[in-house]
């Protein structure tokens, strides 16, 4: 190359480099000198940005039965340069939507404020009058301001969520705040499906507030929310509903839950809890309840859980089901403390153990099991840790790991005692009882569809672990099905279906952390128990009006899971089994003894 | 190795780096001027940049000097499209008919070819004929790109009739014509050119455009209204920028114009967003384009590569200068897009054929021709 070239390339690149040098330096200026001034300029709003609202998505139960949606409504705006008569249209606008007539005119009369002067001369243009107004509502306003040919007033669009079913189901619904926004329930851990995407338009205007059509903006259309399907059937919710209800207006308990599920895939049938609120009025409903209780208090099991114990003794091959144990007649002193039956029992079958939910036999299993085999059945039945149900708060409830046992816990922790759980969690062990072993994750929520129709996400049945073989599972069921046909829960019994379960009855921790004389009793069980369609628990929490000897799981809450049972296995249209003679409709029907 | 190989390892890659930078910057740019509105645009520009660097990777490998024989041609028919431009097949975008619809295949701007291969057939002229007389050299440089600057300046691109004057002074100033031709060149053109053109071959908002370029604050929702938004997106950007995607931008908001925020204003998109730190950064990667085209350009093997690269480097110098210019109010505003970052796929694809060649020209600098 010639050097005459190279040269001239040089001469360009300086130029070049010169060139960049004084963007540069422009940037600079712009950017870091002006900055301040460039921030205010972008800023002073010259558009205005209208929101295109989005609707929130429904919440529907398995067949499609609305539970929670949104009902347009609209927001009556004043223009206040645009009025003419104020008394006239405080006038319309007062009678309709039932406001005070001074309070309307002063608002009409708002002024303008801005930042820069303060209170102006000129009117608002932008008064809100009422929020939340009915489309008739609105309507019947439009009538009457168009023929007495008033200006000023227009209507945008809003909306409100409404609960169509009212109190049903409303902590698995749950709720949402003012600005629309899910706090409790599935309103909260589906928000981001529910919510959907407001659209927007940039306006820009003028000096004089006209659009600019020539500086027509972006535009983006809103994105209505998606739907939720939950697996609750609202019909047999309902069975659920009215059954814990009267019950409660009879025991007027501290609490109450019931909780049914499919045992094969852990769906979540019916959901319900006392004290209840109106999701569509929350101010008027106390904090405590609007709590879910099946996910959020925890108890101790009691005696429900003894079937933990017997099935982990039965897996070991500690025990068959026709071992006898001794049950020392009532009483067993172990390690200092006494440990004592409701009767006084010699010798039983591991099965008897359980028909009689005996205190003595279930804890002499246990200390065949040991601290640590015991311990991990537990945790295998998912105690101690959450379900993974989609609700939120849920708690994962105590179990204290052996080393943190005393020298008595081996004994105590078999019968439901010094360890804590949720009613979910005993309703999804029970299940694993009644499947053949497995542990299913609890499902609320069957499907999120966009507003088409379109599945967004798709929730498939989720096994956790085989807590027990099917073969021992087997096992307690039969042995299950003897505690309601001759054991303590008799109560349970429906016509025509066997059902197996367990009673419990647990003493209160009071607040010094003695026990008390309140009981927290549950009933659980499935049904039918060849092939189990549900299962469910009842929990009533401290039931007033009865003497101590009938506040107990089989004679509270096995009549109401009874009740419950017969109506769903007719809603679900079970057929009934030839064998099974119930002993139940006398019991399930009958009152509880009144002190 | 292989013949092939040599070639593939050998290419120019502070270029080819910058290349791919920018084109891929170029896509993220599109994308964050148009993600609110629609997705057609960044797929769009996302998949000229492939094909564009498929084009880059072809040109570079095959020798620039089997480019001479389709230079006349190319020249011709570009000439040719932009005549079709003023019948009925031209399309309109803003006021200038500049595009060419091809059925079946899309729009294209025969300007932009007409660019390109003028560069081309102006080296080949230079490099063929070193002896004739500066004076004679001139002339009959000026007959052959008259005509096609002429047609340009008509459709009204501006802009583009701009491209032609610094690509034209540099390929006769690395050429060898005598300074004092250059600047009495210069003085003519400034003296008797430059207003004839604002009086008679300018449009009148083309002429507004460069009256408000002194004054923006004039008219604020006149001529100077895009440029002052342009300013405010820069400047509140600040150093930092307000970041990717973030929301109430003046972009996202269109204060500038959304039929040209991701053509000809996407710098101020891009200062909103990456502020001057991003700015700098772009600019800098420019200039490592722009400096190894140059090295190129003074390692070349031959004068014909020796020109066209030094063609090349002012055409996208001039373009990355004026539309740069244009957006911080140093330049009077012209329609010419960023190269590389602007959407748009004619030029893209034009841009990767001559940044190729450039490759290809330090590819083959070693070896001696014919």
């Amino acid at each position: 190359m010639s050097g005459g070239a190279s040269k001239r390339i040089f001469v360009v690149s300086l130029l070049l480099g010169l060139a960049f040098t004084g963007f540069s330096w422009r940037l600079i200026y712009l950017q870091v000198g002006r900055h301040e001034y460039y921030l205010a300029k972008a800023e002073e709003k010259h558009v205005a940005r209208k929101p295109i609202h989005a609707r929130r998505g429904m919440i529907q139960d398995v067949n499609g039965e609305v539970l929670a949606q949104d009902e347009p409504m609209k927001v009556v705006v004043a223009d206040g340069s645009l009025l003419q008569n104020h008394e006239a249209v405080a006038e319309v606008l007062s009678s309709e939507l039932a406001m005070d007539r001074g309070s309307v005119l002063a608002k009409l009369k708002t002024r303008r404020v801005s930042k820069e002067k303060g209170v102006e001369a000129d009117p608002s243009r932008y008064i809100v009058i009422h929020r939340k107004v009915p489309e008739d509502v609105a309507g019947r306003i439009e009538a009457r301001l168009s023929q007495g040919r008033l200006r000023g007033v227009r209507f945008e669009p809003d909306s409100d969520r409404v609960y169509p079913n009212g109190q049903l189901l409303c902590h698995v619904v749950g709720y949402v705040n003012g600005e629309g926004k899910g706090v409790e329930g599935i309103e909260r851990n589906f928000e981001m499906f529910l919510k959907g995407q407001d659209g927007f338009r940039f306006i820009e205007r003028d000096r004089r507030g006209a659009e600019l059509m020539m500086f027509r903006r972006q535009e983006r259309p809103a994105h209505n929310g998606d739907n939720v399907r939950l697996t609750v059937d609202l019909g047999f919710q309902q069975i659920v509903e009215r059954e814990l209800e009267d019950a409660c207006k009879y025991y007027k308990p501290k609490m109450a839950v019931a909780v049914f599920m499919r045992p094969q895939t852990g769906e979540v049938l019916a959901m319900a809890n006392r004290p209840g609120f109106d999701p569509g009025d929350i101010e008027k409903s106390p904090m405590d309840a609007r709590r879910n209780r099946a996910i959020t208090d925890m108890v101790e099991p009691g005696s429900t859980f003894k079937i933990v114990t017997t099935a982990a003794a039965l897996q070991q091959k500690l025990v068959n089901i026709d071992t006898t144990i001794f049950c020392e007649n009532g009483h067993f002193l172990y390690a200092g403390t006494m440990l004592k039956d409701h009767h006084n029992y010699g010798d039983l079958s591991v099965g008897d153990i359980l028909v009689k939910s005996s205190n003595i036999g279930v804890a002499k299993l246990g200390l065949q099991l040991g601290d640590h085999r015991l311990y991990e059945y537990i945790r295998r039945f998912g105690f101690g840790e959450r379900t993974g149900i989609n609700l939120p708060g849920e708690i994962a409830a105590t179990v204290h790991p052996p080393h943190r046992w005393t020298k008595i816990s081996v004994t105590h922790v078999p019968m439901g005692h010094e360890v804590t759980a949720t009613p979910l969690q005993v309703v999804a062990a029970m299940a694993a009882v009644a499947n053949g072993g497995k542990l299913m994750m609890p499902q609320i929520v069957r499907e999120v569809t966009d507003s088409e129709g379109n599945v967004v996400r798709g929730f498939e049945p989720t096994e956790v672990r085989q807590a027990i073989t099917p073969q021992v599972s087997a096992t307690v069921r039969g042995a299950l099905v003897d505690v309601v046909k001759r054991g303590t829960a008799k109560a349970a019994a429906v016509k025509g279906f066997t059902v197996a379960g367990k009673t419990g009855t647990a003493q209160k921790l009071g607040a010094n952390g003695t026990y008390e004389h309140k009981y927290v009793v549950s009933f659980v069980g499935f049904m039918p128990a060849e092939d189990p369609q549900f299962v469910g628990l009842v929990m009533i929490d401290d039931a007033q009006g009865i003497p101590s000897n009938t506040n107990t799981g089989g004679g509270v809450c096995a009549p109401i899971f009874s009740k419950i049972a017969d109506k769903a296995a007719r809603y679900l249209n079970l057929t009934p089994s030839s064998e099974s003679s119930g002993s139940g409709p006398s019991m399930a029907h009958s009152e509880p003894i009144r002190k | 190795m292989t013949p092939f190989l040599r070639k593939l390892l050998g290419m120019n890659w502070p270029l080819v780096a910058s290349v791919l930078f920018l084109s891929i910057f170029g896509v993220v740019a599109v994308y964050s001027t148009t993600y609110f509105k629609t997705d057609e645009y960044w797929h769009r520009q996302a998949i000229w940049v492939a094909l564009g660097l498929g084009v880059f990777l072809a040109t570079s490998l095959i020798d620039y000097r089997w480019v001479r024989w389709a230079s006349l041609p190319l020249y011709l028919i570009s000439v040719a499209a932009i005549i079709l431009t003023y019948t009925s097949l031209g399309e309109e975008h803003g006021g200038a008919k500049c595009w060419l619809r091809i059925p079946g295949v899309g729009t294209f701007q025969p300007s932009q070819l007409c660019v390109i291969s003028g560069v081309v057939v102006l080296a080949l002229f230079l490099s063929y004929f070193r002896r004739l007389p500066p004076l004679l050299k001139l002339s009959l440089v000026g007959v052959i790109i008259g005509g096609p600057m002429a047609l340009i300046l008509k459709q009204p691109d501006f802009g583009m009739t701009m491209v032609w004057v610094p690509v034209v002074i540099t390929l006769i100033f690395i050429a060898g014509v005598p300074k004092r031709y250059l600047i009495a060149l210069l003085i003519f053109g400034m003296g008797i050119a430059l207003p004839l053109a604002m009086n008679f071959g300018l449009k009148d908002y083309q002429r507004k455009r460069i009256v408000t370029f002194f004054d923006p604050a004039i008219d604020p929702h006149g001529s100077g209204w895009a440029i002052n938004q342009s300013m405010i997106a820069i400047g509140s950007g600040g150093l930092n920028g307000k970041g990717f995607k973030a929301p109430n931008t003046q972009i996202e908001q269109g204060f500038l114009p959304g039929t040209t925020v991701h053509t000809d204003y996407i710098f101020s998109a891009i200062g909103e967003q990456w502020g001057f730190l991003g700015g700098v950064l772009l600019l800098g990667v420019f200039t490592v384009l722009l400096l190894s085209c140059l090295f190129t350009a003074s390692q070349s093997a031959d004068e014909f590569g020796l020109l066209i690269t030094a063609g090349f480097t002012t055409q996208i110098f001039f373009h990355v200068y004026q539309n740069i210019g244009m957006t911080v109010a140093l330049m009077p505003i012209t329609g010419l897009p960023l190269p590389l970052i602007s959407y748009g796929g004619t030029f893209v694809i034009m841009l990767m054929f001559s940044l190729g060649l450039v490759n290809s020209v330090w590819i083959h600098r070693k070896v001696v021709p014919e």
